[in-house]
Formats: structure tokens, C-alpha cells, sequence
């Protein structure tokens, strides 16, 4: 029972740490996209006016 | 000495010099940390007192560098290692060194892993949530902890972890309620970059 608890206390402080630090070593950092912004797009944006 | 054995440094744009220079520990983030691993030791003075030791805001400054969106993971679990080990400091290091090691990197798998995906993905009401889900989790993993610090038996050590849990609670709940509160005002700042 000791060594599951100790088992436990290691995997739950390095674990995060190291399977991160893994994870985006080799796929980057999961960012969410930024909210579009609303509002009327400015002449220099490309969008058709007439 | 002919002006061709000069260094040709000066003849490099300035511009491309900066950028030959660019890494993780760049002069703003080493700047920015240290302005924040100082708060923490300000924060660790800030103590809520528990059986095993006192939970303080040291962890603040960390909690504010993981809500930042564009800052690296890296650099909020950096400030969580030093703010633990500077908080431990200045109560000199209840339950040993190495325990305190241990418990800076668990807070910073904490700070700087789990409540930053949760911010990444879901925002920062869930990220205070996971921060009061994941002081459960540490609950359940610290009687290993107090087992190997003090020696006491599996069944006491939970006992005093189950003790400490209402206000770890309270003091990671105020922590990570100040640092999205703080990052939230600045997010749209240049300092956010």
C-alpha cells in the first residue's frame, strides 16, 4: 500500500510536467484560435465595398 | 591594425543582431519573471494556517504567468518552482528539503500544466475550477509525502492531508482568482505579448 502511494505522489508531480513538456516539444503548445472580431471591416481589410 | 581585421559587428544591422539573440530566456521574459518570482515572496507572507505547514499566496504571480495566453507554460512553471522553494525559504523548509523539492515541481505541473490547458481550451472560470479539482488530487497524493517526510503510518498521513485539504482549498482558490483577475486586466496590453 506504501508503494502505491508513493507510486502516486510521483506521478502526479512529475507526470503533467514531463508529458507536457513532451507533448509540445514535438506539437506545440495547444492554443484556441482568437475570437474574430466583429464590426466593420476596415477599407485596408480586402473585404468588396461599393 | 587594418580596418579588416576589425569585428565586423558593427557592420550587422541592429535588428539583426536582437534577433540572433532571441531564445526562451529573452531580456523581457527574464525581466518579467523576475518581477514576478519577487511578488511571490511577497505573496509567501500572506499565510493561511493548516496542520501541516501554511499554504500562502506565494503562487500568485505563477497563477497570473499561466493565464497569460501568450506567454510560455515554461515560464509560469519556472516562477511556480522558485516561489514554492522561496516560500518554503522563508519558513525554513517545513518537512525537509527534498519534500519541498517535490512539492515545487507538483506545483508546477499543477500551475503551469493543468490549470493552463484548462485556460487554453476552456477559459478562466474553468481554470478556477481545475484548480480547486486538481487540490483534491494533490490531497490524495500527499499522504506519500508526509509518510516519507515524518514517518508516521499510511492511515495518519491521510488524515492530516484530508486536514490541510479546507484550506488549501481557500488559499488555491483566492490564488488562482487574483491571477485570472489580474491577467484578464492586461490581456489586451502590450505586456501581453
Amino acid at each position: 500500500m506504501d508503494v502505491i502511494a508513493y507510486i502516486l505522489w510521483g506521478v502526479i508531480t512529475l507526470g503533467p510536467l514531463i508529458a507536457y513538456g513532451i507533448y509540445t516539444a514535438l506539437r506545440g503548445e495547444p492554443r484556441r484560435a482568437d475570437k474574430p472580431t466583429t464590426g466593420t471591416p476596415s477599407p485596408s481589410s480586402g473585404a468588396a465595398t461599393s | 591594425m587594418s580596418s579588416n581585421d576589425a569585428p565586423a559587428v558593427n557592420d550587422t544591422p541592429r535588428e539583426a543582431r536582437v534577433v540572433r539573440s532571441q531564445g526562451f530566456f529573452t531580456p523581457i521574459r527574464i525581466s518579467r519573471m523576475a518581477v514576478l518570482i519577487a511578488l511571490s515572496v511577497v505573496g509567501a507572507f500572506i499565510k493561511i494556517p493548516t496542520p501541516i505547514g501554511s499554504p500562502a499566496l506565494d503562487s500568485v504571480p505563477a497563477y497570473f504567468a499561466t493565464m497569460m495566453k501568450k506567454w510560455d507554460w515554461k515560464e509560469a512553471g519556472i516562477i511556480a518552482i522558485l516561489a514554492r522553494l522561496l516560500a518554503a525559504a522563508t519558513e525554513g523548509f517545513p518537512l525537509g528539503l527534498p519534500v519541498q523539492v517535490a512539492l515545487a515541481f507538483g506545483n508546477a505541473s499543477w500551475v503551469a500544466v493543468v490549470v493552463r490547458v484548462v485556460r487554453l481550451r476552456f477559459g478562466y472560470i474553468a481554470a478556477i475550477v481545475a484548480t480547486e479539482v486538481w487540490a483534491v488530487v494533490i490531497t490524495l497524493a500527499s499522504p506519500a509525502m508526509l509518510m516519507f517526510a515524518l514517518g508516521v503510518p499510511l492511515e495518519a498521513a491521510f488524515a492530516m492531508g484530508i486536514a490541510s485539504l479546507p484550506a488549501l482549498l481557500v488559499a488555491a482558490g483566492i490564488a488562482a482568482v487574483l491571477g485570472a483577475a489580474a491577467a484578464r486586466a492586461v490581456q489586451n496590453t502590450p505586456l501581453s505579448k
